[in-house]
């Protein structure tokens, strides 16, 4: 019931959304994904690390 | 490099392993609770051959009666389901893994997909099972006359007034495969592709090799978008994301020559297999495992490292 | 000093190669400070929610979350944590790679970290074939070909959902696991790969 509920916050299940373009054709989820992958490598490096105060 | 170079002896920092750890597995547990509520999961039901039958009629009749006259898509395979001379995809000139390993699923297509499940309604219905018996019975020649003469009759259309019209042209074939229909619709063949005579099953090759043989299950597909020829192979139904790792896999399926190319599957799994070795070897092989040196990345990572020890 | 049983020899070998601060440390090479570290220990973390989601399944036995409200939010979590877990591992990936990680030594971290990522897409592949549902039917029916092709096909049969069954729940997360172990014990064993 819960599940049920919230599985249905967003839902995916619509028409398929696709970029076309020639040969080359993504669906919009998975150009999301590869995005947000690309972006938080970018991230990971770019961001900041807290510095350690035990530094030996 | 020598093993004291494995250790490092140089400045260290304080690090906390065990807490590291459970605080990934908090927040990584977190996410992916959170993006199931959020998002959900597909499950498009599977497709029935009772739905099948019933939504495309005349693709489940030309299907069976290819299947029954040899011209089907697994009748022409050949290994690993069917002994068809030359068949099977090369990967260079005459060279084919999947005859070398041959036949090890074999299939009779008219057996599996006609003339078995028909004897199920044949042991109650004696107009049946003397359809059954004159097929049976006729050389082989007659055989395919009559499923010929059928497959024509199905594609040019109006199956039952050219049958009216010249019955014995067809002979018993129109009685099969109205049974057969019959058979489907009722759901009934769902049941006796997959049934055997050990009670218990878990192997859905015939049943699906059957509905891969039409060209509903396909047309259902291509509106998805998971079609070879569409990138399909990282798709997913609806607007979930897919596989995506696969885009390497895909992408060779899309450009010549293999997007034309009779052993593209061949070719590609070939390539795929040589790249992957690869990938496992980068350690190995010159050039690419400088390619770190040259793309300063790694100048980002380690840059506090760099200003207060470089 | 060597031990003459077995068992000695391996205990003696297991401590010299692994002391216990090597094993569990609370401290790293001061350059392991960057965010992209983090991403190896996401990956695991992600894999301990696929396998216990899908364990949470396996209770119920392959059909159930086909019915149950509870069992599709498993579904869903199994499905997502997968796509976490590929997501993660994929950074972890791109930063070993630009760390050129592999130095010193360090060579069969990378393969075994590079096997373990082309098994995990043979898992899930195998996970789709026997989500019992469209997917499965079309991924199986157009995989066979490629696998077929290959000659894979003529002993790993995708349209046999008993033997993608076990493929799935037992053999592939079997050794991927201990792929898994043996990289995070050779990641313990030789350490961090210093900077270029």
């Amino acid at each position: 019931m819960l599940a049920a509920l919230v599985g249905a916050v967003v839902n995916l299940d619509g028409r398929p959304r696709y970029i076309h373009s020639g040969w080359f054709l993504i669906s919009t989820a998975n150009l999301v994904v590869i995005v947000a992958m690309l972006a938080v490598f970018a991230l990971a490096i770019a961001a900041p690390f807290p510095r350690d105060r035990g530094e030996a | 490099m020598t093993v004291a170079a494995l250790e490092w002896t140089g400045p260290k920092r304080r690090y906390d392993i065990v807490k590291e750890a459970v605080i990934a597995l908090a927040a990584v547990t977190a996410l992916t609770l959170l993006l199931a509520a959020i998002f959900s999961s597909p499950d498009v039901k599977p497709v029935t051959v009772a739905q099948w039958s019933a939504a495309d009629p005349t693709d489940f009749l030309t299907t069976a009666v290819s299947e029954l006259d040899g011209t089907s898509g697994v009748a022409t395979y050949g290994p690993p389901y069917t002994h068809v001379a030359g068949a099977g995809q090369n990967i260079v000139g005459g060279i084919s893994l999947a005859r070398l390993f041959g036949v090890q699923i074999p299939i009779d297509p008219a057996r599996a997909f006609v003339l078995g499940p028909l004897a199920i309604p044949a042991q109650t219905n004696p107009r049946v099972a003397r359809a059954l018996a004159v097929y049976e019975h006729a050389p082989a020649s007659e055989q395919r006359s009559w499923s010929q003469a059928f497959a024509g009759a199905l594609a040019k259309g109006h199956v039952i007034a050219r049958i009216r019209a010249h019955p014995a042209a067809f002979g018993p074939v129109p009685v099969l495969m109205g049974e057969l229909l019959a058979m489907a619709r009722s759901g009934a063949l769902d049941g006796a592709l997959v049934s055997t005579d050990r009670f218990y099953q878990t192997n859905f090759t015939k049943a699906l090799l059957f509905l891969a043989d039409g060209s509903y299950l396909e047309s259902l597909a291509q509106t998805e978008h998971l079609l070879g020829s569409q990138w399909g192979m990282m798709n997913e139904t609806g607007n979930y994301p897919g596989q995506a790792w696969l885009w390497l896999y895909t992408f060779w399926y899309q450009v010549p020559p293999f997007s034309t190319s009779s052993n593209a599957d061949a070719q590609i799994w070939a390539i795929m297999a040589l790249l992957s070795l690869a990938f496992v070897c980068v350690p190995f092989i010159p050039g690419v495992r400088s390619i770190p040196r040259y793309v300063p990345v790694y100048r980002l990572i380690w840059r506090d490292f760099y200003r207060r020890y470089g | 000093m060597t031990a003459s049983t077995w068992t000695g020899r391996i205990r003696d070998r297991g401590v010299a190669a692994f002391p216990p601060d090597r094993l569990l440390p609370d401290t790293q090479p001061v350059y392991v400070a960057s965010w992209i570290y983090v991403f190896g220990v996401l990956t695991l973390a992600a894999f301990a929610v696929v396998l216990a989601s899908g364990a949470v399944i396996a209770l119920a036995g392959p059909a159930w979350w086909h019915t149950s409200s509870v069992g599709h939010y498993v579904n869903s979590v199994h499905l997502w944590g997968t796509e976490l877990f590929f997501f993660f591992m994929v950074v972890h990936l791109w930063g070993k790679f630009f760390m050129a990680a592999w130095r010193g030594r360090r060579a069969l971290t990378w393969i075994t970290g590079a096997v373990s990522f082309l098994l995990s897409i043979a898992t899930a592949f195998t996970g789709y074939l026997t989500q019992q549902n469209f997917d499965s039917q079309w991924i199986g029916t157009q995989a066979k070909d490629g696998l077929n092709a290959s000659g894979v096909g003529a002993f790993f049969n995708v349209l046999n959902f008993g033997q993608m069954l076990m493929w799935h729940i037992l053999l592939l997360p079997l050794v991927v696991a201990l792929l898994i172990g043996g990289h995070i014990l050779l990641v313990r064993r030789r350490g961090v790969a210093p900077p270029l």
